[in-house]
């Protein structure tokens, strides 16, 4: 018990976390109508509360690594990951405060079960271990079906709630179908166990079986898991349906803040601990170039807004797979680097466009297809240029994030001699400027007939995430990464 | 300092222009900054040192320091002319907005295709370049997309397209070199050896980037549409800046990055720049749109340019380079006109005007001074420029060179005809009052008419600054590797002689 001290510290945000959604739950107690506008206030307290002790980790040099008997690591890339959720989940709660205050669905459930997933989220992404893995996998999706049906009374939202409910749950168990094999073969759940049974071929428990085999069984099984959970092609039949019909800022949540957790375990079990077979690279880039066109040409064919998000967001973690693809031969850390900065950068433009959209969507979230949009960049310039900046960087066009977050990924793939994969991403990036640029366009072209009236104000809280996630766009690529 | 006070004062000044709503003073800062870059960019030349082939006036700052990309700016002869068109043409396209724009958007995309064309043009770090060459694409997507003709939508998304689909093919080429040299400086990269499938590969991935900007004739989909329907300050900034970034990439990457591939595609670039000279003279004179007609003579004459540029020769060099600038200066002047033309009219059908000659004299007269610029006639600018290609065209391939006078010819043809329509032939009835060039239009037609003059005049104080470092930076290094200076490829030659000999002896 003497490192207790230093088990506390480095985990200071999931304590902040966890301890913000128990507040806020006694406070919804407590609260009438008044009182709770003051919720998001304290969510996004916590929330930075979080953020803080995560930057606090990162601008001490040593990293504590594993604790708490090696179930959860505390190094660069997992508190890299924990600030990403953290910081979807801040853009999440000031999105939502407008926007449930327009839809009149004000709880205090609602952002302590945002807190919560995010507690998971951190679990998930610090997991050094297959129980713990499973355990903040299983918060963070839970509390997501609830948020994803959150308004229970418009039929969209229901049935987005039960798509990625069944769906999930379905996922989860070929997830414990992989972690009981694994087990099974090398009687450990620890990561850097089974790295040591892979790498020096230990004796397995099971007599007189390959042990090789039952390993590449259970991380497919795994592989297929965590598939569902990024929507990768072909475990993506969900993600468009949930995106489209959750409240937007859960659209925002999910697409980033979930899919950064579930991407950035999946890149270090790929990296770290089983190290991707060279077998595995035509199977997991044949994913990659699947997910990507597929997505990309699913959204070509898309009138709303938030739908041709839903399907971006699918042909989004086609990028990232090209980086996982890529990741024999080159060094763990560069892989999870590059994850890392996608991640970032994608939470930062999409859920950018997601809040847009609850933001310019109306009551009842009706107003969601490009033609609503026709001219608005002229009638609120501020909020005209947010979108450009997001919708470009989406594209993947110099200076943003995106283009830097893809440079990085396609890096990967030529740095490791797969030309013809970076070839394919390139060509894919390329057919989603085509649908991008021409939001951009409709946002800019003149109004016909009598322009519409009915946009909210935008408020100080708003302003301010639309200027983060903005800056966050543009800046991005030119700071110096912790790793 | 200069070079990143010509990349930053623009920068500032869009950021300036477009976010705060100075309405009242925003085209009086736009022409007070292009026009303070013009100034300083003239330092460029004073303190230009024409015994040095490298890059001067460098400077090098870490930018992403994880990656070892640096902010790693420099000129050479090449860029030289470049710049100074660019810092040249911005304050005259600003003055020719002023009388259809008053939004700040538009000034801030001036401002910022400025920014980024310079620091295309400078940019001696292959990432930086990367990043102003994708940078160059916003303004002008809203350039066209915004302020552009009826169909605008259409034409700006057909160029926007038609450009990423090289560039982002170019960087995958780019990470593969990147990674072959593990740096981003160009000069690093120029000495690196590159094996002769991969300079195939990589010539073809930065050609195509390049050979579309350009465009060279079967890429140039994009070029009718964008030109006619981009805002006339737009289609200048186009014609006369952009696509001569095409040329000088690929005089600055493809030739010299990639010799072997360079010389063995050289014959078929050629070929298709000559069909490209007689396509776009062909289609001009079927025209019934004047812009239109600019715009398919501009790519007929881009295709000269092109053709001197691969003939490798020094003069054929000079005189591409040469060329652009003039094409830079009399396209410019003519499509300025044009926009004053459609100003007046509202049209650019050639069948809404005839007999403005008499009604707009001074008009035009600047407007026939341009194109015998543009026609290739002695002592103005295009002149110089077509006769060095010509010649070194000649000396490499005489059937090409003869195809491409026909070029000549045409252009003679359909700008005559063009002249005649616009302004010669009867007055018609409803254009009485048509009035003639106002001070501020005439005052930017000047400097233009003038600098055409100058060129066609004195082409050799043109042409002595990029002497040397075409004949260094891009002669020198076609030259077949006088023994391997390359290591790594040496190795592998011995490797090669020694399994050779064992085979040889069993």
């Amino acid at each position: 018990m003497t490192c207790f001290p230093l088990e506390l510290t480095a985990l200071l945000p999931l304590w902040f976390v966890v301890a913000g959604a128990m507040a806020l739950l006694c406070l919804e107690m407590f609260t009438q109508e008044e009182g709770r506008k003051v919720l998001p206030i304290v969510t996004v307290t916590f929330l930075i509360l979080g953020l803080g002790a995560d930057f606090n980790l990162l601008s001490h040099q040593g990293m504590p690594g594993a604790l708490f008997k090696r179930s959860v690591v505390i190094d660069l890339y997992s508190v890299t990951l924990q600030a990403i959720c953290l910081l979807s989940a801040l853009l999440t709660v000031i999105f939502s405060s407008a926007y449930l205050k327009r839809e009149k669905a004000v709880t205090g459930e609602y952002y302590a079960l945002i807190l919560l997933a995010t507690a998971g989220m951190i679990v998930l992404v610090s997991a050094s271990e297959f129980l713990t893995l499973f355990v903040g996998l299983e918060l963070m999706s839970i509390a997501g079906y609830v948020l994803a049906g959150y308004l229970r009374i418009k039929e969209r939202s229901t049935e987005a709630a039960l798509k990625y409910f069944l769906n999930g749950v379905f996922s989860s168990a070929f997830l414990l179908y992989g972690i009981a094999i694994l087990y099974g073969v090398s009687g450990t759940t620890h990561f850097s166990d089974l790295r040591l049974f892979i790498e020096k071929g230990m004796v397995s428990p099971l007599v007189g079986f390959n042990p090789t085999i039952f390993i590449q069984l259970g991380a497919a099984l795994l592989l297929v898991g965590l598939g569902f959970k990024v929507a990768l092609v072909p475990f993506h039949g969900w993600a468009p349906d949930v995106y489209d019909g959750s409240p937007a800022p859960i659209s925002a949540f999910l697409s980033t803040g979930v899919k950064a957790a579930a991407f950035g375990v999946f890149a270090r079990l790929f990296t770290e601990v089983f190290g991707v077979p060279g077998s595995w690279t035509i199977g997991l880039s044949v994913l990659a170039v699947l997910t990507m066109t597929l997505g990309n040409f699913s959204a070509l064919a898309q009138t709303s807004l938030k739908r041709l998000l839903a399907y971006s967001s699918v042909a989004h973690a086609g990028y990232v797979a090209v980086g996982l693809a890529a990741a024999v031969g080159n060094p763990a850390d560069a892989v999870e680097r590059a994850v890392a900065f996608y991640l970032l950068a994608y939470t930062f433009m999409t859920a950018g466009v997601f809040g847009w959209i609850a933001w310019a969507s109306g009551e009842g979230e009706i107003k969601t297809n490009f033609e609503d949009y026709r001219g608005l960049g002229y009638r609120c310039p501020w909020m005209g240029i947010a979108l450009s900046i997001f919708l470009f960087s989406l594209a993947g066009m110099t200076p943003t994030a995106g283009f830097f977050g893809k440079y990085f990924l396609f890096k990967l793939a030529v740095d490791n001699g797969l030309i013809g994969l970076a070839v394919v991403a390139v060509l894919n990036s390329f057919v989603s400027a085509y649908y991008y640029l021409r939001v951009i366009t409709i946002l800019y072209s003149r109004p016909e007939g009598s322009p519409q009236t009915g946009l909210a104000p935008v408020s100080v809280g708003l302003f301010f995430a639309f200027f983060l996630c903005a800056a966050g766009v543009l800046m991005a690529g030119f700071l110096k990464f912790p790793f | 300092m200069t070079l990143s006070l010509l990349i930053g004062l623009p920068l500032i000044g869009a950021l300036l222009v477009g976010l705060f709503p100075w309405e009242k003073a925003t085209k009086a800062l736009t022409f007070l900054i292009s026009f303070t870059v013009f100034i300083l960019s003239l330092q460029l030349y004073t303190k230009f040192d024409l015994s040095d082939a490298g890059f001067q006036f460098k400077e090098i700052y870490d930018l992403v320091p994880n990656l070892g990309i640096h902010y790693a700016v420099g000129i050479d002869g090449i860029s030289l002319w470049l710049i100074l068109l660019t810092a040249f043409l911005v304050p005259l396209v600003t003055l020719a907005g002023f009388g259809s724009f008053s939004q700040r958007g538009y000034y801030a995309c001036i401002l910022l295709l400025e920014a980024s064309v310079i620091g295309t043009l400078v940019s001696t770090d292959l990432f930086l370049f990367y990043l102003f060459w994708e940078l160059m694409l916003i303004p002008a997507f809203f350039l066209i997309g915004l302020w552009g003709g009826p169909n605008r939508v259409k034409a700006t998304i057909k160029f926007v397209l038609y450009t990423m689909l090289g560039s982002l093919l170019m960087l995958v080429a780019l990470l593969y070199v990147t990674h072959e040299v593990k740096s981003f400086e160009y000069v690093k990269i120029a000495d690196h050896f590159f094996a002769e499938d991969a300079q195939f590969w990589c010539f073809l991935a930065f050609g195509l980037a390049f050979l579309i900007k350009v465009p060279l004739f079967p890429f140039h989909g994009w070029l009718p549409e964008a030109y006619v329907e981009a805002p006339a300050g737009g289609t200048v900034l186009l014609s006369a800046v952009m696509v001569k970034l095409g040329v000088y990439g690929l005089l600055r990457f493809c030739i010299p990055l990639f010799p072997a591939a360079a010389k063995a595609f050289s014959p078929w670039i050629m070929i298709l720049a000559v069909v490209g000279i007689l396509h776009g003279a062909l289609m001009a004179t079927l025209q019934t749109n004047f812009k239109k007609v600019l715009a398919y003579s501009s790519l007929s004459h881009m295709g000269m340019i092109l053709l001197g540029i691969f003939t490798f020769s020094l003069t054929g060099l000079q005189g591409g380079v040469l060329q652009m600038v003039s094409h830079g200066v009399y396209m410019a002047g003519l499509f300025l006109i044009g926009g004053m033309l459609y100003d007046r009219r509202q049209s650019y059908e050639m069948a809404d005007f005839g007999g403005w000659a008499k009604t707009t004299p001074v008009l035009a007269t600047l407007f026939l001074i341009l194109m015998a610029a543009a026609l290739g006639f002695p002592g103005l600018a295009g002149f110089v420029g077509e006769i060095l290609i010509l010649v070194s065209a000649y000396k490499a391939n005489m059937v090409l060179a003869l195809i491409a006078v026909a070029g000549f010819v045409l252009s003679a043809w359909y700008f005559f005809y063009l002249y005649g329509k616009v302004f010669l032939g009867p007055t018609n009835k409803k254009q009485k009052d048509v009035l003639d060039l106002s001070a501020r239009e005439i005052l930017l037609l000047l400097p233009l008419a003038a600098a055409v003059l100058w060129i066609g005049l004195s082409p050799n104080f043109f042409l002595r600054p990029m002497e040397k470092s075409l004949q260094v930076n891009v002669i020198e290094r076609l030259k077949p590797a006088p023994a391997m200076t390359d290591f790594a490829a040496n190795q592998r030659h011995l490797q090669e002689e020694i399994e050779k000999d064992k085979r040889g002896s069993r």
